[in-house]
């Protein structure tokens, strides 16, 4: 196995094990070994990837995750310099927040890791994300999805509003929505008109995924 | 037999008159009785008993259910005692803004626990007071009581927990030794106000949130603990935590959470119903039956009373059942949704 091959197996593996100094130190390496910045995001992207089929089965579980996110964003803060120099590309842009009231960030957090592993560029807005600030960020970002989190029946229908205010400017064919979080179903996504729905991160991933083949924006670009 | 009579025998395993129905509302008596979040959980003298027993007694004279929380409840009680800060919105439920300890050096020992502020927790208290005082001894009361993770993660932060289980286990150690505390204290406090029974809402431990080796080293012992508080005051428990308990892979967690000698246990979201009545139905009282995000928000009546009817025919096997949603019910509940399942389990018998 090649020096190359050997690095890209570390970077994944401490990912994997969140170790943060060790994924640091394999993404390090891998660029001073002269890989292409693409090649230590790809090993991210199939550790996460690979994670998230594993904690969709249970076989792990939000701890694991979490201490995995972190290894991978201190990879990426290693890395980060040399994808400006020679961006890659973007599957397409997403703004994420949390909705207006609600401050459960754990999950939203995991689900922008997963969407930044799979080649998407994600402008995190946080928590309690007012209604127009997802519309207006979005605007701001040219964003190809507005995707929302809230983990109360109490906030969730802030969700709908997000749709209703898209509806109301005009917006709505612009921007696709996708919705998620612990009392939101399919169903509920289909009542308020969201495009997507993400059970948990990977299904997440895979929700935007399926809106990017499905859909492309009038004027967009993603080549 | 009175609400409280049928509430004792379900969670003694015993089939009383009528399937008990308890809807563990913590903040849907705002709603009610109409007033802002802050006037009753913020108010210029803070919590305000008064208007808090209002709503739930006002809640249970118009549903009927057998069983209430003795106030509104909210989970920033104890973050203030130790300088987080919690928002109320006008018309939401209250939220931690900002956790107690933001970093490990934070986090006192609880041993210290006597020095701190009291907060708001006297006036919940008397909240219970005043509601057993309105209702008499007719229905039962449940003192909500947070779960030792669930506790210890809105103190710290969820996340940055978590990351201490895996990095610094002597930093979630500590974090949840004090939350044990802190619920123990709540269980003779409210025990004290008139509660019947403690139900340990545990959100955050189960292994939606944690690793099953981390809920039998951090929760069951703190389970273990609140367990022995209520029994000083001869109280039952009841722990609901949350994740797919009916998977076979999870089932033992349940039997470490009997062992403790809980009386009842309530099955939330992603759980077969029917298994947890097979499994444990002989063994302890099963609570919930209505899933929150997939029948009970959404709808319609006439879908809520079908899934009520389906769930009490199930309900025949095995002793002690209550019928419950699956998790909390909170204002902006649609309160027309939560009276379909009643009519529906009344209906039944």
């Amino acid at each position: 196995m090649s020096d190359r091959s050997t690095l890209t197996a570390a970077l994944e593996a401490a990912v994997e094990a969140g170790d943060e100094a060790g994924a640091a130190s394999a993404a390090s390496r891998l660029l001073e070994f002269g890989a292409a910045p693409t090649i230590v995001t790809g090993a991210l992207s199939r550790a996460m990837g690979r994670l998230g089929e594993q904690f969709h089965r249970l076989d792990i579980f939000v701890p694991d995750l979490l201490i995995a996110a972190d290894a991978f964003e201190a990879a990426m803060v290693v890395v980060e310099p040399a994808l400006r120099n020679s961006p890659r590309k973007s599957k397409g842009t997403i703004v994420i927040g949390v909705v207006e009231g609600d401050i459960h960030t754990l999950g939203k957090n995991l689900v922008r890791v997963m969407l930044a592993a799979d080649g998407f560029e994600v402008y995190d807005l946080g928590r309690d994300v007012k209604v127009a600030g997802f519309v207006d960020a979005a605007l701001e970002r040219s964003a190809d999805i507005i995707a929302m989190s809230s983990l109360m029946t109490t906030t969730m229908d802030r969700m709908r509003d997000v749709v209703g205010l898209l509806v109301s400017r005009g917006l709505r064919d612009r921007v696709r929505v996708m919705v998620g979080g612990a009392p939101v179903t399919q169903a509920y996504a289909d009542e308020i008109g969201a495009d997507g729905y993400g059970e948990d991160a990977s299904d997440a991933v895979a929700a935007a995924n399926r809106l990017m083949v499905m859909w492309q924006r009038p004027g967009a670009d993603h080549s | 037999m009175t609400s409280r009579e049928r509430m004792d025998a379900a969670l003694r395993g015993e089939r009383p008159d009528q399937v008990p129905i308890f809807l563990r509302d913590l903040t849907l008596g705002l709603d009610v009785c109409d007033y802002t979040t802050p006037e009753v959980c913020a108010g210029p003298n803070g919590y305000d008993a008064d208007k808090s027993a209002r709503c739930v007694v006002e809640t249970q004279r118009l549903l009927g259910h057998d069983c209430v929380v003795g106030g509104i409840h909210d989970l920033g009680l104890d973050v203030e005692r130790f300088g987080g800060r919690v928002e109320f919105p006008q018309r939401g439920i209250p939220f931690v803004a900002r956790p107690a300890f933001a970093s490990v050096d934070d986090i006192p020992d609880a041993s210290d626990l006597a020095a701190a502020p009291s907060g708001r927790l006297p006036g919940l208290a008397r909240s219970y007071r005043s509601v057993r005082e309105q209702l008499g001894s007719q229905v039962a009361i449940a003192a909500n009581v947070e779960g030792p993770v669930t506790k210890a993660g809105l103190l710290r932060g969820l996340d940055a927990l978590l990351s201490d289980m895996m990095r610094d286990p002597p930093a979630a150690r500590a974090a949840v030794e004090l939350a044990v505390e802190l619920c123990c204290e709540h269980v003779r406090v409210l025990l004290d106000a008139g509660a019947d029974f403690v139900f340990v809402a545990a959100a955050s431990d189960g292994p939606a949130a944690i690793r099953p080796e981390h809920y039998l080293e951090y929760t069951i012992p703190g389970l273990s603990r609140i367990v022995a508080a209520a029994r000083e005051r001869e109280a039952p428990v009841v722990f609901h935590p949350h994740g797919p308990f009916t998977d076979t892979r999870f089932q033992h967690l349940v039997d470490a959470a009997v062992e403790t000698g809980i009386v009842g246990f309530q099955f939330g979201e992603d759980t077969d119903f029917a298994v947890a009545r097979q499994c444990w139905g002989s063994r302890v009282c099963v609570l919930g039956g209505v899933d929150i995000p997939s029948v009970l928000l959404p709808g319609p009546p006439e879908r809520i009373r079908e899934v009520t009817r389906n769930v009490l025919a199930q309900a025949r096997i095995g002793g002690g059942f209550v019928l419950m949603p699956s998790c909390s019910v909170h204002r902006g509940f649609p309160l027309a949704h939560l009276q379909a399942m009643i009519d529906a389990a009344r209906a039944r018998g």
